[in-house]
C-alpha cells in the first residue's frame, strides 16, 4: 500500500519531468555533518541507547545527507512534491521521506481547499519549515518534531479549509484540516524503549531502524543474551486507520497557534511481521510569534499516552498475564531566534520531556539545550555550529539494558556544512 | 515620487479640460488628504479618491495600461489604484507559474501565466476592490482598488496625499485601506475645490489598524509547509 501510494507519486512527479521547466521546482542539497560527541551510551540510529544521532567513543563523526524537494505541477490545480534524500550511514542509503499529490481547487469564495494524498508529514511542526523539512532555525530538531520526524508520518489522505479572511481586510486566518491514515501503528514504540531524542535523522518509508538491544541475563551465570530488533513505525498492522484533526489561527504573519489531535487508533494487541501495534494518541498545540526587536519565537507542546502489551514476546506470542498498560508522554519546547543582517542568525533552544507510566515509574525525564549560530557564506552556502546537551533520568534502563546507568549526560557539538547544489526559484 | 501618484498627477493633468487641445489650463485647485491612525501617527497605503460631483462630467483621457507584476512570489504593487475602465497586464517576472484569480463582485477571473509571460491586459469597469491570490502561492495577496474618477492617490509615509489640479466645484472624497474592517472606513465626505487654493481634510482612525501586510521579512517562516 505504502509502496504503491509512494511510487505513484514518484511516476506522477516523473511522467511530468520532460514538460517546461517552470511548472517544476527544485531544491537539491548536500549536507554535511561533524560532530563531537560525549556521551557513552552510544548513537540511537546505531542501537545506542543514547538520545543522539552521532556518538562515537573519542572520534569525530561525519555524516552525508543530500536531498532533493522537488515540486511539479501536474495539471492546473493538481501538484506533486517527492522528497528523496540520500544518508550515507542508513542501512538502505537511498530513500523517500515525502511522496504526495495535492489538489488546489481554485477558491470560487473566501474558503480554500487543500486536499494532500500519499505520504507527507502532517501539519504540526512549525519548526521544519525548510525544503526536505529541515529546520532553518537549528541543526536538531526539538525532542518533539524529532520524534514526528522517527515515528509519525501520514500515510493516506488530509483535508484543509483555509478562510484567509486577509480578503476582507482582517487579519485574521483560520485554518482547519483532517487527516485519515494507514500505516504508523508502532508510534510510540521509541518512545517507550528509548525514550525522547534530540537529532535531525528522519525515517524514510519503508525503513527500518534499530530499537536499544535488550540484554537479558545469562542462564546459570553464563554471557548476557543480547536480542536487537529493529521497527518500522510506519507500518500498518491492525487494518484501522487513524486520524488527526486540527485547526490554526495567523494573525498578519505575526503570530500562529494550531492546535491538533493525533490518534492512531491502533489496536494495542495487534502483531504482525515482528512488529506489535501501540496504541497512541496525542494533543499537539503549536505558537509561532515574531516578538518586539524581531526576535521569532516558536512553542511547541505534546501530550498523550500509548498503550503497550506486558509479557508479548518478539514472535508475538502473549503471555498468560498479559495486560495492557498505558504509558503517559508529554514534551515541549521554547525556541528563540534571530537574524542579524542577511547572513547571520542565532537560536536557542530549551526541551523538555518525560514520559512515566503507573505505578511511578519515571521512564524518561530530561531536558535539552541547544545553541545554534548559522552563517550564510552565500546564497548557497550554509553554515553551522551547535551545541547541544541533553540530561535525562530513566529508572527502567539498568532493569532493560543491563550495565546502563539510570542517568545520562550527552553533549555535542556539530559543526555542518549545506551547499545548495541547484534551487530553482522558488 | 509613487508610481501611482505620477500616474494619478498626469491623469489629473490631462483630464483638465482644453488641456490636451494646448489651450490654457482652466482654473484648478487641490485637495490635501491626510490620514492618521489612533495614535495621531502617519498611516501610509491608503487609497484617496476624489469624485466630481457637479455636472462635469470629468473628461477621461485613455488611461494607459496598467501593470500588476510578480515577482518573488509577491504581488507588486500590493495595492494599485485604476479609474473605471483601466486595463491592467499581469507580467510574471518570476521562474515560476502562477495562478490569478479573484472572486471579489467587482471583477472575478483566473488565468494561469507563464514564467516571464505576460497575462493579456484585463478592463477595470466595476468600481469597488478587487482581491487578487494565486492558486499555487497562498501567501500572495494584492488588492485592485477601482475608482470612478481619475483623481486618485495612496498616501504617502507622511500619512499624506494631495489631489492637484482640480476642476473647481465639489467632491466626494472617499479613502480605502486594507488595514481595517471594510465597516470601520469612514463615509465620504463632500469637499469644495476653489480655485488656486488647497482644501484639506485629516482623518483619523478610531479603530485600531491591522499590521501592515508583510511578505517573510522576519526571523521566521510563515508559510505552510
Amino acid at each position: 500500500m505504502r509502496l504503491a501510494l509512494a511510487s505513484l507519486g514518484f511516476f506522477a512527479a516523473g511522467a511530468a519531468v520532460a514538460e517546461i521547466g517552470d511548472r517544476h521546482s527544485f531544491d537539491l542539497f548536500i549536507e554535511q555533518h561533524w560532530a563531537d560527541a560525549d556521551s557513552t551510551l552510544g548513537a540511537w540510529p546505531e542501537g545506542g541507547y543514547g538520545k543522539l544521532r552521532y556518538a562515537p567513543e573519542g572520534d569525530l563523526a561525519s555524516g552525508t545527507r543530500i536531498a532533493l524537494d522537488y515540486r511539479v505541477q501536474i495539471a492546473e490545480q493538481l501538484f506533486g512534491r517527492v522528497v528523496v534524500d540520500y544518508i550515507d550511514d542508513a542501512d538502505e542509503q537511498l530513500g523517500a521521506t515525502e511522496a504526495y499529490v495535492e489538489w488546489r481547487p481554485l477558491p470560487e469564495g473566501p474558503a480554500r481547499y487543500r486536499y494532500r494524498f500519499g505520504a507527507f508529514y502532517p501539519s504540526l511542526s512549525l519548526e521544519n519549515s525548510d525544503s526536505a523539512w529541515e529546520s532553518p532555525y537549528t541543526q536538531s530538531f526539538s525532542a518533539i518534531n524529532s520524534w514526528l520526524g522517527e515515528e509519525v508520518r501520514t500515510i493516506g489522505a488530509e483535508w484543509r479549509l483555509s478562510r484567509p479572511l486577509t480578503v476582507e481586510s482582517s487579519p485574521h486566518d483560520i485554518d482547519a484540516f483532517a487527516g485519515v491514515f494507514y500505516g504508523n501503528d508502532p508510534a510510540g514504540t521509541f518512545l517507550f524503549w528509548r525514550g525522547w531524542s534530540v537529532h535531525d535523522r528522519q525515517i524514510r518509508l519503508n525503513e527500518h531502524l534499530p530499537l536499544p538491544a535488550l540484554v537479558l541475563p545469562g542462564w546459570g551465570g553464563g554471557p548476557p543474551i543480547v536480542i536487537e530488533r529493529t521497527i518500522d513505525p510506519i507500518a500498518e498492522i491492525d487494518d484501522r486507520p487513524g486520524i488527526y484533526t486540527g485547526a490554526e489561527w495567523t494573525y498578519a504573519d505575526r503570530a500562529k497557534l494550531t492546535l491538533a489531535f493525533w490518534d492512531n487508533r491502533a489496536d494495542a494487541y495487534a502483531f504482525r511481521d515482528g512488529q506489535w501495534a501501540w496504541a497512541t494518541r496525542f494533543w499537539h498545540l503549536a505558537a509561532q510569534v515574531t516578538l518586539p526587536g524581531d526576535v521569532g519565537l516558536i512553542a511547541q507542546w505534546q501530550r498523550g499516552d500509548t498503550d503497550w502489551l506486558t509479557y508479548t514476546t518478539d514472535t508475538g506470542a502473549t503471555m498468560p498475564q498479559t495486560a495492557l498498560v498505558t504509558d503517559e508522554f508529554e514534551a515541549r519546547f521554547l525556541l528563540l531566534t534571530r537574524e542579524f543582517g542577511d547572513r547571520h542568525r542565532l537560536s536557542l533552544r530549551r526541551d523538555d520531556f518525560y514520559i512515566w507510566r503507573p505505578g511511578d515509574i519515571t521512564s524518561d525525564d530530561g531536558y535539552a539545550t541547544t545553541l545554534s549560530y548559522s552563517y550564510s557564506a552565500s546564497r548557497r552556502v550554509d553554515t553551522t555550529i551547535e551545541w547541544l546537551e541533553i540530561e535525562s533520568t530513566r529508572d527502567l534502563w539498568p532493569a532493560l539494558y543491563g550495565q546502563v546507568s539510570d542517568y545520562a549526560e550527552e553533549s555535542v557539538l556539530q559543526f555542518s556544512v549545506k551547499l545548495g547544489l541547484f534551487a530553482s526559484a522558488d | 515620487m509613487p508610481h501611482a501618484f505620477r500616474q494619478a498627477a498626469i491623469v489629473a493633468l490631462l483630464a483638465l479640460p482644453g488641456f490636451a487641445a494646448g489651450e490654457t489650463a482652466a482654473p484648478a485647485g487641490n485637495i490635501r488628504v491626510r490620514i492618521l491612525d489612533r495614535d495621531g501617527g502617519p498611516v501610509p497605503e491608503v487609497v484617496v479618491s476624489a469624485r466630481p460631483l457637479d455636472a462635469v462630467a470629468a473628461p477621461r483621457a485613455a488611461a494607459p495600461t496598467e501593470r500588476m507584476n510578480q515577482q518573488q512570489l509577491a504581488f507588486e504593487p500590493h495595492i494599485l489604484i485604476v479609474s473605471t475602465g483601466t486595463e491592467i497586464a499581469f507580467p510574471n517576472e518570476d521562474d515560476v507559474r502562477h495562478h490569478v484569480y479573484s472572486f471579489s463582485p467587482a471583477k472575478q477571473f483566473n488565468f494561469s501565466i507563464d514564467s516571464k509571460a505576460t497575462h493579456d491586459a484585463i478592463r477595470f469597469d466595476v468600481p469597488g476592490v478587487v482581491t487578487l491570490g494565486c492558486n499555487i502561492h497562498d501567501e500572495m495577496l494584492a488588492y485592485i482598488v477601482v475608482v470612478d474618477t481619475p483623481h486618485f492617490a495612496k498616501t504617502g509615509v507622511d500619512g499624506s496625499v494631495e489631489l492637484t489640479g482640480l476642476e473647481a466645484g465639489r467632491y466626494e472624497v472617499s479613502i480605502w485601506s486594507s488595514r481595517i474592517a471594510q465597516k470601520n472606513l469612514p463615509d465620504s465626505v463632500e469637499i469644495a475645490v476653489v480655485e488656486g487654493e488647497v482644501a484639506t481634510w485629516e482623518y483619523g482612525f478610531a479603530e485600531r489598524l491591522h499590521p501592515p501586510h508583510r511578505h517573510s521579512e522576519t526571523s521566521l517562516h510563515w508559510s505552510h509547509y
